[in-house]
Order: structure tokens, then C-alpha cells, then sequence
């Protein structure tokens, strides 16, 4: 009997608990769905210290309340997010990979980790994804994800074993969600522009790109019509972003490339757009909402959407879409809690840093007068202290002894503040692994380099690409140039007046070159020069050194050898007080620090190295 | 007893673990009663259109209104790409209330508002809101002009040099304000930008002369050298038929940031650039007519150049004296842009100095700043 009264108690739950409800019916309703956003983290998994500039600060990055970033308080705020949002999703444009101690030594493996367990729904590959090859970001995504990482506009190649697993098994073009009954369909965009090499067949990433409106649009034919929401998740930069949008041109011809699409989530240029950027998508008056959310786990975006449910997502009349938007960009510092589970997470790997690299460790005093910082930009848009610094070291460093030295200013990712120089700000200014390659070059190709250099640097409000050590040049941003190719216009930048030597203008930095001082490049001679290998390789557009075929890979690396050279200045005068000292009163550098050098405003400043003219 | 037992278990498996989601307020369903007519993108609303009347309905996941709703809901303006008041603040425009799960008409007088406008409401109020949201129907005022963005709403207020109206909003500006005979010209191009004027030239075929009124310029900021929507240099002269962009203040500088420019026809119309406007040394004491001016031409004559200072070693930017002694002087830059050497004319008249005008406001280092475009810009003798 007993056995009989339990066998009908199980049989009546077990029907009782099928609850009928009706399924929703959105048709017709506005509803509310929320996207988390984030963008270029670059393993800044932990807090750091760094002092907000004025953007930041409007954005509400306090220097009182640092330090910032961390992915555990990312975690805190999408939490936060998530429970005062009816819908929501966390989608992140790319770039997690590359730019803190943690990525050199554990190759990815934290930021997969851990970004998994603060509940991300979806990430686009990003450029730094790369960073340590296709086969790493294979592995790390393989082993941790727990979310799809996307890109339509990347043709995965077969691997070369059969049967091997590579990207190609993991990156899908597309992910479609239900949130809370509302559809929403991601398509990823991968970054192209920074990945010289993808266009090339063969390639040891093992993809070559579509081209992005074709890959966009084919996406959104195919999944347009099932889906309430289309969200495009973007590494492409902010320019590929808008270029996706049509003009206002009327052409009857012109694809409209956006047509159906309802929100881009970009990444790649480390920007905020707030308020976001609205693009005409098509003819039937729906627009794209364009967001950016920063980088470096600075901020979260939240973009809160209404949607009003349509009756057929096929017919652009009658589809669902945006009806409202607002956005916010949340700073993330120290006054955010720590999400438990992801702190916990990357407690070992904190410990294991710490036990591995000496990240406080200090070893040189940053101490110009003023307390100014040695900056990786000058205000004149020439030759800046800091890459001058970085490519003076490169040239003298043993072993290379080059007659001059050039290495890409986006390479340095950040300056010198007034006080105690660490091993972690080391890593802050040289994120990536790259090493000093030499080869040597003709005097036209040297030239070549140089205009190279002036056409980007023009593009850019004449702001130079490149630092150098060991050459003076003018970088003609607008002026008479020659013309290089009977098929074009002379261009409007070059450079002129190149001079190989030390010091070429005395002391006056927009001054002429001293005549006798320094030796006029010479087209048909040979010069031995060091270069990064990221640029040895044609990162970032430069074809001339790629087809260079004498390039030494040396693997010493940037890092290293400005550690070394900033080794070899003589230490600060005994009375120089360390004015980040707390104690009071404050001690001095060498009596907190040791011999340690000073590294004042004089060293390598900024000398017309490369002195931008218009003519 | 095992009858007893049998409907608590029963009843504990009826527990719907259905998420809230499907409980309560799905949606907010805003009605609006008038305008009777909203516009549309080519019929925009009359100018008069000041107010805007709406009924707001709680409804459920099965679109039947949600009876149970007996609280307030926030409303919103949102308009150029942000909502008035600031969301983050969390104080809304105004508080409407359902009963029953439906509010009375409610009439709202709008702020000045420009473009496609929408009413957003959301239940964010009391214990146990459901962040379900809803938007009126869009209203469609006219689209701002360059002095929409530039001109403060008080000139005399604290602030009138350091203000817009417009301030974080994303600007869609499609015309300009004179019409027909209005043109949007451009009137100087920089590295990291270009300067922009409204103005009105004599007939509807843009024939010069053009005249600019106060408060008709614009700095449009790229950070890289401007270009149109094909990726066309943006050259002086040209036509822009319209812009958008973020409009902040920067240092006292109202500029349109990460824009996007449109132009047609690349044709540059340097003979539709206005006159220079003339500054005198009135302006330091009728400080208004700096910001009248920002972004536009302007002309300064026979003033003397100062002896160089810190701002020159610094910043490259040297001053003009222009009776009110050197510390009462308009700062100017040249270097990169012509080829002068301040040095060898310190304490000497320059006859013509002309450039478009920028502010920047920086704790105590508060200055107006003339940017010369080319070298005719300086007139030496």
C-alpha cells in the first residue's frame, strides 16, 4: 500500500508539474533588451594604475578613484546590468588578448577563463587574438570558452593534417539568441585592416579574408528574416564601421550594405562614441545605432534598446525594430566590488605573476622637471622623447649597432609617469613581444621608408608613425613631392631633407639641418638598420621592409633592450628626493631605491628627428 | 493522512518556475493622442509644436493590458542620440502614473527639440519594477543648425562662453538655417579638422557675396585630416550639405566630434567664404563677441606682436597686442601651417593677421586663439 500511495504521489507531481502558460506574444509590444558591451579589454585582467586623461575623466574615470579595470569588477557591473534589465546579452568586439604580464605568460588561457565565468554570450576574433598564432587561439578558445566566438568575413582554410581540429571548427559566422523571447541574431566581423598578411594565400593563420559588405551582407540575407535584432560585432575600426553605411549620395545603383542591420558594436581604435553614432541603413527609413565602448576594461557600455515586435521580419516595413535607444558608458574603478567567482578564478594566476615576474620591481626614476611625464606622442607631432628612448636603445643595443633605428610609435603603448619606473610599466609601454630585427637597406629604400612614413603620419593630423634614432628627416604633410608613379599624382606628403647622424639640428628642434653636422642620404648606398620585427614582417603597411630579403630575426626584444640601455645611465644625484614616497618627510630615490638611474627631460628629447613641415 | 500528503506534494510541484519575465508588465504601449499628425522625415512638424500628449498602458507577455500595474513610470526625451534629462542621473522629464495598469492623457510640454524625437517611458519605479520600456511614435521637428549648436541659451549667463545647448548630443545638421540661398561652406581645413560656415549669399544659386551671422560657425573636429563620405579630402570652399557628429565642449571649444561630412560636389566656392569679422580690443571686455565669433574668420590689423613667453615655448603660440597691453592679447599659431618666424618681428606691427578662432579655457590659462590657414593669412608689410 505504502508502495502504491508514493508510485501515485510521483505519477500526480510528475503531471502537476507541467504548468501550461501560454507561450509570449511580443507581436505587437515594445519591449526592452539590453546590451552589454565591451570592447579591446587586452588582458588588463587585474586593477592598474594609470592617470585618466581628460576623456576619461569626462567619462567618469577619477584619478582619486583608482586603480582601474578588472575583469572581476567587469563582472560586478554586468551583473549589476543584468538585474535591472529585462533582456539582456554581453557581446564583446575582440582584442582580449595582448597588452598586461598575464597574456605573455599564460598565452590567453586567464582572459578565456575568465571571461567565461563573468557570463559573456559572444565575442568577434579581434586582431591581438593572433597574437601568438591561429593554433593558440585555437587551443585557448577550444579548451575555455564557453561562449561563440564569431566572424563571418573570415574563409577558414582546410588544416593541413586531416582531420586536425583548427578555427575552422570553432568560429562560427553567426550566433542567434533568445533573449527573453526576443530574437537576436550576432554576426561577427573580424578585423582585417591590421593583418597584412591574411591576404595572402597560404598564410600561416590559415584564413583569408571576404570581403566585409559581401560577408555582411550575406549574413543578414540569410538570417534577417528569423530574427528581431540584428547586431553586428565588430573589430573593423570606426571608419570600416561608417564605410559599411551608404552615403547620402543619391545613386540608385548603391548597395546598402547596412539594410537590416539594427546595432554595430565596434572595437579595434580604443574609442567611446557616447552619444553613439546613428547611420541611415535603407530606404525605408531604419537606422543603425553605432556604438564604441572604449578599451583596456576602462568602461562597460550598456545600450538599452525598445524594440517594437513586428508581424514579418522578411518585409523591412513590417519587421521589428528599434524604436528608442539609450546608452551609458559605466567606468570601472576601485569603488566597484569584485565578482567572487572571477576573483577567485585569477587569484593563482595573480600569485603566480607575482612569484614569476618582479612587476613592482624598479629599476630607473622617471624625474623631469615639472614633474612631466616622458610621453610616447609629442604636442609637435615629431619625434617624441619616449620613442626616441626606445629607438636610441635599439640601435645602440649589442650585438646590433645600427646607423639608425625606426620603430612604429603605435608599438609604444604608454609613457613615462614622474616616479619610480617598474618592471609592470615596462610591459604597460611594450605590451607585445616584439624583438629588433636588422637588415640593411639601400639610401633609395631608406627614402622609400621615410615617405611611407609621411603619407601615414599625413593621414593622421601629421602626427609621425614612426620614431627613430640616428636620422633626421622633414615629414612633408602637405607639399610639392615627386611624383613616384606616371600612373598617379605626385603625392602631396614625402620626405625631404633625410640626413643619417647625431644631433643634426643643434638645439633648435624646428631648425634646418646643420650643414657638415650629418651625412645626406646617399640613394645608392647600403645602411644598416634595426627595426621591429612586427614592421619587418609589413605590419602596419610597410611593404618595404617585408621584401627585404637580409632581415636577422634577432628575438631580443624591445622591452629588453630599453631595460638595458636605461640600465646603463648614471644613477640620480644623492640629494634627489622620491616625491611618490609617503613616509614623511619623503626619502630620497637612492635611499628608497638605490643607485637606481634618473631618467630627467634631457634624455634622447625630442630633436627634429622627425620635424613635420607643411610647405 | 496520506490524502493530506498527497495535495502538499501536489501543490509543491505546481510551482511555476516560469522566469519572472513572463510575469507582470511585459511592455509599455505609449499612445499619442497629438500631435494628431507626428511628420515624417520629409514633413517636418511646424515650429510651434511645443507639446506633445500620450497615454501609457501596461501590457502583458499576451498583450492584454496588466491590470496590476498601480505605480509610476519614468519618461524621457530622447532626441540626437541621447536622452533629455541625462539617463545616468536617473530623474526623469516627468513621472507618469498607471492605474489599473493605464495612465489619463498626459500632456507634455517638450524642451526644444530637433529631428526624429521620441517619448520613452520606463518601469523603473518601486519594490519589484519589470524595466519593461516603451516609446511614442516619432515626432519629426526640424533638424538644428550650426547655431543651434553654438549659441548659448543666455549670453549672459556664467557660462554663455563655455556652453552649448546641444552639448553631448549627436548633431544631424542637413541644411542651413538661410534657406534656398544658404549654403554650408567650408572655411578653413587643418590636420585635425575643419572649420565650417552658415551662410547666406545673394540668390538660391549660392551667387557671393556670402554673409555669416553670429554664431553660424562650426569647428569640425576629425582628429585626423577630414575627409567626406567617399573618402574625399575635405578642401576650403567646398559644400558640405551635412554633418553629424558629437558636439562637446573642449576646453571652452564647441566642436562636432568623430563626424561624418557630406558633400555632393567637390567644387570649392572660396569667393562664398564670408569676410573676416575685425576684432578690437573691446572684445576683452565684451567677451560674448569671442564666442559670437568661435570657429568663424576673423581679422585682427595693426597689432603689435608681444615678446615671446612660456605659451611660445610651449604651446608655439605667440600674442598679439592689440592696445590692451600683453597680458590682454589673442594668441596665435602658425607653426606647421606658415612659414613665420616670430622671433624677428617681436615688438613690430604686423599690419593683417587673419584666421579662424578658437578658445581654450584650462584652469587659469584661459586665451582665444587665431588660427591662420595659409601664409596670405599674415600680412607682414
Amino acid at each position: 500500500m505504502r508502495g502504491f500511495v508514493i508510485a501515485v504521489i510521483c505519477a500526480t507531481s510528475a503531471s502537476a508539474c507541467t504548468v501550461q502558460r501560454d507561450q509570449p506574444n511580443l507581436v505587437g509590444q515594445d519591449v526592452h533588451l539590453t546590451l552589454i558591451h565591451t570592447a579591446d579589454i587586452h588582458s588588463r585582467l587585474f586593477p592598474y594604475t594609470f592617470v585618466p586623461n581628460t576623456f576619461d575623466q569626462g567619462y567618469g574615470l577619477l584619478p582619486v578613484n583608482g586603480p582601474f579595470g578588472g575583469i572581476a569588477k567587469i563582472a560586478t557591473v554586468a551583473h549589476r546590468i543584468r538585474a535591472t534589465a529585462a533582456r539582456s546579452l554581453w557581446l564583446d568586439s575582440g582584442d582580449c588578448f595582448e597588452g598586461a604580464p598575464v597574456f605573455n605568460k599564460y598565452k590567453g588561457e586567464a582572459e578565456v577563463r575568465a571571461l567565461s565565468m563573468a557570463g559573456l554570450d559572444a565575442e568577434v576574433i579581434g586582431n591581438h587574438e593572433f597574437d601568438l598564432g591561429a593554433v593558440n587561439l585555437f587551443y585557448q578558445m577550444n579548451n575555455w570558452a564557453q561562449f561563440p566566438l564569431l566572424a563571418a568575413n573570415y574563409h577558414f582554410v582546410d588544416p593541413p593534417m586531416p582531420g586536425q581540429k583548427s578555427l575552422k571548427d570553432i568560429v562560427a559566422p553567426y550566433e542567434i539568441f533568445d533573449a527573453g523571447g526576443v530574437k537576436v541574431g550576432v554576426i561577427g566581423m573580424g578585423n582585417t585592416s591590421s593583418l597584412t598578411s591574411i591576404y595572402e594565400q597560404g598564410n600561416s593563420l590559415g584564413f583569408v579574408p571576404i570581403d566585409s559588405n559581401e560577408a555582411l551582407q550575406e549574413q543578414v540575407r540569410q538570417i534577417r528574416g528569423s530574427v528581431d535584432v540584428v547586431v553586428v560585432l565588430s573589430h573593423l575600426g570606426l571608419d570600416a564601421d561608417e564605410n559599411l553605411s551608404p552615403s547620402q549620395v543619391p545613386d540608385e545603383n548603391q548597395s546598402l550594405p547596412l539594410a537590416g542591420v539594427d546595432v554595430i558594436l565596434g572595437g579595434h581604435l580604443h574609442i567611446v562614441t557616447n552619444p553613439p553614432k546613428v547611420l541611415q541603413s535603407d530606404t525605408h527609413g531604419n537606422q543603425t545605432v553605432l556604438v564604441h565602448s572604449g578599451a583596456f576594461a576602462k568602461y562597460v557600455g550598456r545600450l538599452d534598446l525598445t524594440i517594437h515586435i513586428g508581424t514579418d521580419n522578411n518585409d523591412p516595413d513590417k519587421r521589428s525594430k528599434i524604436t528608442g535607444y539609450t546608452y551609458t558608458n559605466i567606468p570601472i574603478d576601485s569603488k566597484i566590488p569584485d565578482d567572487p567567482d572571477v576573483a577567485n578564478l585569477l587569484w593563482p594566476y595573480s600569485v603566480a605573476l607575482a612569484r614569476d615576474i618582479d612587476l613592482n620591481g624598479v629599476f630607473a626614476y622617471t624625474n623631469p622637471t615639472g614633474g612631466a611625464n616622458i610621453n610616447r606622442a609629442d604636442n609637435t607631432g615629431g619625434d617624441s622623447q619616449l620613442g626616441n628612448l626606445v629607438a636610441r636603445a635599439m640601435q645602440v643595443q649589442t650585438g646590433i649597432e645600427a646607423q639608425f633605428a625606426l620603430t612604429n610609435s603605435l608599438g609604444i603603448r604608454d609613457n613615462f609617469y614622474p616616479g619610480p619606473l617598474t618592471i609592470e610599466q615596462m610591459f604597460n609601454v611594450f605590451p607585445f613581444e616584439n624583438s629588433i630585427t636588422v637588415m640593411y637597406l639601400s639610401g633609395t629604400e631608406v627614402q622609400e621608408l621615410m615617405d611611407f612614413n609621411a603619407r601615414k603620419s599625413a593621414d593622421r593630423g601629421c602626427k609621425t608613425q614612426s620614431q627613430v634614432a640616428g636620422i633626421y628627416s622633414d615629414m612633408v604633410c602637405k607639399g610639392t613631392c615627386p611624383q613616384t608613379d606616371p600612373n598617379f599624382p605626385a603625392p602631396t606628403a614625402c620626405a625631404k631633407n633625410i640626413y643619417i647622424g647625431e644631433n643634426c639640428r643643434g638645439d633648435d628642434p624646428n631648425g634646418p639641418i646643420i650643414p657638415g653636422k650629418c651625412a645626406p642620404l646617399v640613394p645608392s648606398a647600403l645602411y644598416r638598420v634595426a627595426v621591429n620585427d612586427y614592421i619587418a614582417n609589413g605590419g602596419s603597411g610597410y611593404t618595404v621592409l617585408k621584401r627585404n630579403s637580409s632581415k636577422q630575426f634577432t628575438t631580443i626584444s624591445l622591452r629588453d633592450s630599453l631595460t638595458v640601455y636605461l640600465h646603463s645611465q648614471p644613477p640620480c644625484a644623492d640629494n634627489v628626493v622620491d616625491t611618490t614616497d609617503k613616509q614623511t618627510p619623503q626619502r630620497t630615490v637612492k635611499a628608497r631605491w638605490g643607485a637606481i638611474p634618473c631618467l630627467d627631460e634631457k634624455i634622447e628629447a625630442h630633436d627634429g628627428r622627425i620635424r613635420p613641415v607643411f610647405e | 493522512m496520506n490524502r493530506a500528503l498527497l495535495s502538499l506534494l501536489v501543490l509543491a510541484a505546481c510551482v511555476d518556475h516560469q522566469p519572472d519575465l513572463w510575469k507582470g508588465t511585459t511592455s509599455l504601449e505609449v499612445q499619442l493622442i497629438a500631435p494628431a499628425d507626428p511628420g515624417s522625415q520629409t514633413n517636418r512638424l511646424p515650429p510651434n509644436t511645443t507639446n506633445a500628449t500620450i497615454k501609457v498602458t501596461a501590457k502583458d507577455d499576451q498583450g492584454a493590458i496588466d491590470t496590476t500595474v498601480n505605480r509610476d513610470v519614468d519618461l524621457y526625451i530622447q532626441f540626437l542620440g541621447t536622452f533629455t534629462p541625462d539617463h545616468v542621473k536617473a530623474v526623469p522629464f516627468q513621472k507618469i502614473t498607471l492605474t489599473n495598469g493605464v495612465s489619463q492623457p498626459v500632456t507634455i510640454d517638450l524642451p526644444p527639440t530637433f529631428g526624429p524625437t521620441v517619448l520613452w517611458v520606463e518601469d523603473v519605479e518601486g519594490a519589484d519594477p519589470s524595466y519593461s520600456t516603451g516609446t511614442s511614435p516619432q515626432l519629426w521637428f526640424r533638424d538644428p543648425f550650426i547655431v543651434d549648436i553654438q549659441k548659448p541659451v543666455d549670453e549672459t549667463a556664467v557660462n554663455a562662453l563655455e556652453d552649448s545647448p546641444l552639448e553631448n548630443k549627436n548633431v544631424v545638421v542637413t541644411a542651413s538655417r538661410y534657406g534656398a540661398m544658404g549654403r554650408l561652406v567650408v572655411s578653413g581645413v587643418y590636420a585635425q579638422g575643419y572649420t565650417l560656415d552658415d551662410v547666406k549669399c545673394a540668390d538660391a544659386n549660392g551667387t557671393p557675396p556670402c554673409v555669416a551671422g553670429d554664431y553660424d560657425h562650426a569647428f569640425i573636429y576629425s582628429f585626423s585630416r577630414a575627409s567626406d563620405q567617399m573618402g574625399r579630402v575635405i578642401r576650403l570652399g567646398e559644400n558640405v550639405v551635412g554633418f553629424q557628429g558629437a558636439v562637446s565642449e573642449f576646453n571652452g571649444l564647441t566642436e562636432v566630434g568623430f563626424p561624418q561630412s557630406f558633400v555632393d560636389d567637390t567644387t570649392p566656392h572660396e569667393n562664398q567664404i564670408t569676410a573676416p569679422v575685425k576684432v578690437d580690443n573691446t572684445w576683452f571686455t565684451n567677451k560674448i563677441m569671442f564666442e559670437r565669433n568661435e570657429a568663424g574668420l576673423v581679422e585682427v590689423d595693426g597689432a603689435t606682436l608681444c615678446p615671446l613667453d612660456a605659451d611660445y615655448t610651449t604651446y608655439q603660440q605667440w600674442k598679439l597686442d592689440l592696445g590692451s597691453g600683453c597680458k590682454t592679447a589673442i594668441n596665435v599659431i602658425t607653426a606647421g601651417v606658415v612659414n613665420f618666424d616670430p622671433t624677428t618681428y617681436v615688438g613690430k606691427v604686423i599690419p593683417k593677421v587673419i584666421g579662424t578662432m578658437r578658445p581654450i579655457n584650462i584652469g587659469s590659462f584661459n586665451v582665444w586663439i587665431l588660427y591662420p590657414r595659409f601664409d596670405q593669412d599674415l600680412v607682414l608689410q
